[in-house]
């Protein structure tokens, strides 16, 4: 899981730096890999964070087996569509991902009236308000700081997109960070917890956030290529003008988003204001194709990691005979 | 963890006042010439002094 969540994510933080040729693919990796790293084993957290967001009642589930099976089946059912949609060069978000597939077991197990719906309902919610807050902010940026402050008065348009690429990297930098104290949980929290119903008796936090770490650094050297080409160079033509507005428009929307508790998809962030700044060159500057097609890998994610679970669910079930 | 969104704010907010700072530098007569390392590192400098004042007053 930690290895799908490298590969598709990275490209959250790198990908705008890629596309505009401020960095290369290499020096990117190598840089967001300290950066991931540092996060994920720092800030971790992975102790309070609920698996899937808590949408399952735990305490609906009849045994503690059921648990542990269920909490495999989401990280092999959320695993088997991130593959796929890093396959297919299509950014997801990895957390709704998790809570699809958790979604899908708690429906088996526990019911209907095991599933927190209010929750679901934000999570619903944050499809729409993560792209559209990141396209906006980053239209705006870009619109009225960049290309009407800067890009307008500037004697050498070369040397401004050089300072805009320093900045960028230095967003870039800090989005790997957050990206890697939050998403690490996403794969080492159900771990923990899987442990801790089985009754083990001593479990290294530290030893599981750097396993969870090394396993993202790992997914972003491996495969995050896919991915990071979609979002720097197939939705629309970054520079870095437009690089640094899409990443310090998410990264400001992220922050602002988590300081009052809303509930925010990074992947869906980045995307919005990668397409906001394409949007501020017209419509034709933008892939809408590629739009359409992310889109769509959004809309199913949910009920497809849901699916994958459940059939893992019931097939390990069968097996053990639980 | 407060450590961590103390992190965050003082990342986002250097950014922010550095990028304004690098807007104007590379727009007024008096420093447009320099050259753009010049420009990041003395935008980066003062945005950092402006951040920590703010965040730790």
């Amino acid at each position: 899981m930690a290895w799908n969540i490298g590969a598709n994510d990275t490209a959250n933080s790198i990908g705008t730096s890629v596309g505009s040729g401020v960095i290369s693919m290499r020096g990117a990796l190598v840089r967001i890999c300290i950066f991931d790293f540092l996060g994920a084993v720092l800030f971790g957290g992975y102790v309070t964070k609920t698996i899937g967001k808590g949408i399952v009642s735990l305490d609906k589930i009849p045994s503690s087996d059921l648990v542990v099976i269920g909490a495999l089946s989401s990280l092999l059912g959320a695993g088997m569509w991130l593959t796929l949609a890093t396959w297919r060069g299509l950014p997801v978000s990895t957390t709704h991902s998790i809570v699809g597939a958790v979604l899908g077991f708690g429906l088996v197990a526990a019911g209907w009236q095991g599933i927190k719906w209010s929750v679901m309902k934000k999570i619903v919610a944050s499809w729409f308000t993560s792209p559209i807050a990141g396209a906006v902010v980053a239209f705006l940026i870009y619109t009225l700081l960049v290309k009407r402050f800067v890009l307008k008065r500037a004697k050498n348009v070369k040397k401004t997109e050089r300072v805009f690429g320093y900045l960028q990297v230095a967003t870039a930098m800090y989005v790997g960070f957050a990206f890697g104290s939050n998403d690490v949980a996403n794969a080492v929290g159900p771990i923990y917890m899987i442990l801790t119903y089985s009754g083990a008796e001593a479990v290294n936090p530290v030893g599981l956030l750097a396993l969870g770490a090394l396993g993202i650094i790992l997914g972003a050297v491996t495969w995050g290529y896919k991915v990071i080409e979609t979002i720097g160079k197939k939705v629309t033509e970054i520079t870095p003008t437009r690089g640094f507005a899409a990443e310090f428009s998410a990264a400001s929307v992220i922050l602002v988003a988590s300081a009052v508790g809303m509930p925010i998809s990074t992947t869906h962030t980045i995307v919005g204001a990668v397409i906001g700044v394409g949007f501020a060159r017209g419509i034709k500057a933008l892939n809408i194709g590629m739009i359409y097609r992310i889109l769509v890998s959004w809309f199913v994610t949910v009920p497809l990691t849901a699916i994958f679970s459940v059939a893992i669910f019931l097939l390990v079930r069968a097996w053990l005979g639980v | 963890m407060i450590e961590k969104e103390a992190i965050a704010l003082i990342w986002v907010m250097s950014i922010g006042i550095a990028a304004l700072l690098s807007s104007i530098m590379l727009v007024h007569e008096r420093t447009q010439n320099w050259s753009e390392r010049k420009i990041v590192f003395v935008s980066a400098i003062i945005s950092l002094i402006i951040t920590a004042s703010v965040v730790f007053r």
